[in-house]
């Protein structure tokens, strides 16, 4: 049977209403809904004629620019798979995504740098779309998705460092939009839509991508890195009345303003991608008198399945389920635990990836038989509302990306003065980032300079938000008896 | 040294230009005119292990400018000698 296509499903009602209206802007460029549709259908046609037939994956690793939901737009209608990169992947991410996700097609700007992009056909576009266009009206055969037809990856951290391929179907791009964006935040057509998080993410796809054009609204995009003094411009020029963005943002946006906070234009502030802290929800809340909606999503559900709601937020809470998602914690058995005990979060819903790429073993210890998801997640519940308590891995979420210890641990033994270590999650401030705990080849002493080579190190090794914010040396690291590192007893020591 | 000449110091150790610290207003908010987010944590961290004090939750969100890490410090470092 088939199900509705997600580009056409998206744009249907605003080429109806208001075709010529605004649907991005991005620094001095804007696109129409009707420009849009017929530059979508134009890559379309431009992807038909590069060979690429349904169920090819095209790796789009453009900045989030106009030409991203055109390249997204024209994957949709011809029925490839659109796999999200962006421009901040490293080289070697970038060579897994394209070599794992057997891409035919790599859609990259012309400026981009891309080690490691060689190996695939590149497609080459500026930022409002493909550097050598093709009429729209060559394209007019849509692809009808079946059932199990894969619309888009996203490639997420896995414990060991390396990325994993999470395939989601047409239909997790569609159903937030009604879940979430209507049941939940109560999104409109006269909203502005500014989300920090990038369209190559689970949560900025659906913000940037879905939300603004399920609702025919504007979406404002950022091409360059997300940096505070260009996202504080950006509210001030544009005036956007709904923000996305993660806890890290938050608390830049308020280290960068000098009191009294400026009035913001925003009717909506949501977050998601790390857990928000109580502290940081009140003193935006102080500073600026709007509360932030807090939620969970994960790569694997595509967006949020639970969320605070506009007025009744609650500090320190991620919220309540959102209807149409499951969500048990349950014990190391898979029962249910009773309200107000940890347990692990599992979740079920109909944007759920059916698989990972390529990983049958992992899909089957994560994607379980009675239909939920194990997300690795331990939450407590009260009166319905759910309460971050940690990971049940080692994973750490920074700036709302995954670190795995392994990876960082890596780059710290490869240093002379480093005989073990062990990377767990340390504070700074209300903000959760890797520390490094270390025990030194005997003969070495610790000194700001050894900081200075370790830092030194990672900067040419690995993407800032992976470097370790403390660096402590220790005589032993905490171990079980069975030679486990204990990090909750590092996390303690901090 | 006076705690803003060591805090000065502190920030151009984190690499941050001398000409760009030599600028700095003491009322202005570090991380939009000195800092990104995870300079301006790095910054925490040495100012921690400067002065061998803890910036508490409480202040981490209110501890903007030169002049707010100079008041702090001091603080910290006075209720330190009191107490010995």
């Amino acid at each position: 049977m088939d199900r509705p296509n997600a580009a056409l499903e998206l744009l249907r009602h605003s080429l109806q209403r208001h075709p010529d209206k605004t649907a991005y802007i991005c620094g001095e460029d804007k696109i129409s809904y009707r420009e849009l549709d017929a530059a979508g259908k134009g890559f379309a046609a431009l992807l038909m004629r590069e060979g690429i037939a349904a169920g090819d994956r095209v790796v789009l690793a453009l900045p989030d620019c106009i030409a991203f939901p055109v390249a997204l737009l024209g994957c949709l209608l011809t029925g490839a798979v659109a796999v999200m990169a962006g421009t901040e992947q490293t080289p070697e991410n970038l060579q897994h995504i394209l070599a794992d996700s057997q891409a035919r097609l790599l859609v990259r700007t012309e400026a981009a740098e891309m080690v490691g992009g060689d190996a695939v056909r590149p497609l080459l576009c500026d930022r409002r779309g493909p550097l050598t266009p093709v009429p729209s009206d060559e394209f007019n055969s849509p692809f009808r998705p079946s059932e199990d037809a894969f619309a888009f990856m996203l490639y997420s951290s896995g414990s060991t460092g390396r990325l994993k391929g999470i395939p989601h179907r047409h239909n997790s791009l569609l159903l937030p939009c009604q879940l979430v964006g209507e049941q939940v935040f109560g999104l409109r057509n006269d909203d502005l839509i500014f989300s920090t998080s990038k369209l190559s993410f689970g949560y900025g796809l659906i913000n940037s991508f879905s939300f603004p054009l399920w609702f025919g609204a504007t979406a404002l995009l950022h091409a360059d890195r997300t940096e505070i003094g260009a996202v504080l411009e950006l509210i001030e020029r544009h005036r956007p009345s709904v923000f996305f963005s993660v806890p890290t943002v938050y608390a830049q946006m308020i280290l960068a303003w000098s009191e009294p906070a400026p009035q913001l234009p925003l009717r909506l502030c949501c977050s998601a991608g790390e857990a928000l802290p109580a502290l940081l929800f009140e003193e935006w809340r102080y500073l600026t008198g709007l509360e932030i909606l807090d939620g969970i999503g994960a790569s694997e559900l595509s967006h949020h399945f639970i969320s605070n709601r506009p007025g009744q937020a609650l500090a320190g809470s991620v919220g309540c389920v959102v209807p149409g998602y499951r969500v048990k914690l349950v014990d190391a058995d898979g029962r249910e635990v009773p309200e107000g005990e940890e347990g692990d979060l599992l979740v079920s819903g109909g944007t759920q990836a059916p698989c990972y790429w390529n990983l049958p073993e992992l899909t089957c210890r994560t994607m379980l038989p009675n239909g939920f998801i194990r997300t690795g997640d331990i939450f407590l519940q009260r009166n319905g509302h759910y309460y971050y308590r940690g990971r049940r891995d080692d994973m750490i979420k920074v700036d709302a990306r995954w670190v795995a210890p392994a990876q960082v641990e890596a780059v710290l033994l490869e240093h002379p003065a480093v005989a073990e270590c062990a990377v767990a999650a340390v504070t700074v401030g209300p903000l959760v980032r890797p520390g490094a705990f270390l025990v030194l080849v005997p003969g070495w002493t610790w000194s700001p300079a050894l900081v200075r080579e370790l830092r030194d190190r990672f900067r040419s090794r690995l993407p800032e938000y992976m470097h370790p914010a403390r660096f402590r040396v220790l005589g032993r690291l905490p171990r079980t008896a069975t030679g486990k590192i204990q990090r909750y007893r590092l996390r303690q020591l901090t | 040294m006076d705690i803003r000449d060591e805090l000065k110091k502190l920030i151009l150790e984190q690499g941050i230009e001398a000409e760009v610290v030599n600028n700095i207003h003491p009322e202005w908010p570090l991380m939009r005119h000195v800092f990104d987010s995870l300079g301006y944590a790095e910054f925490v961290v040495a100012v921690e292990e400067r002065f061998g004090i803890k910036v508490s939750d409480r202040y981490s969100l209110r501890i903007r400018s030169l002049n707010d890490f100079a008041g702090l410090v001091a603080k910290e470092t006075a209720g330190r000698q009191a107490s010995t």
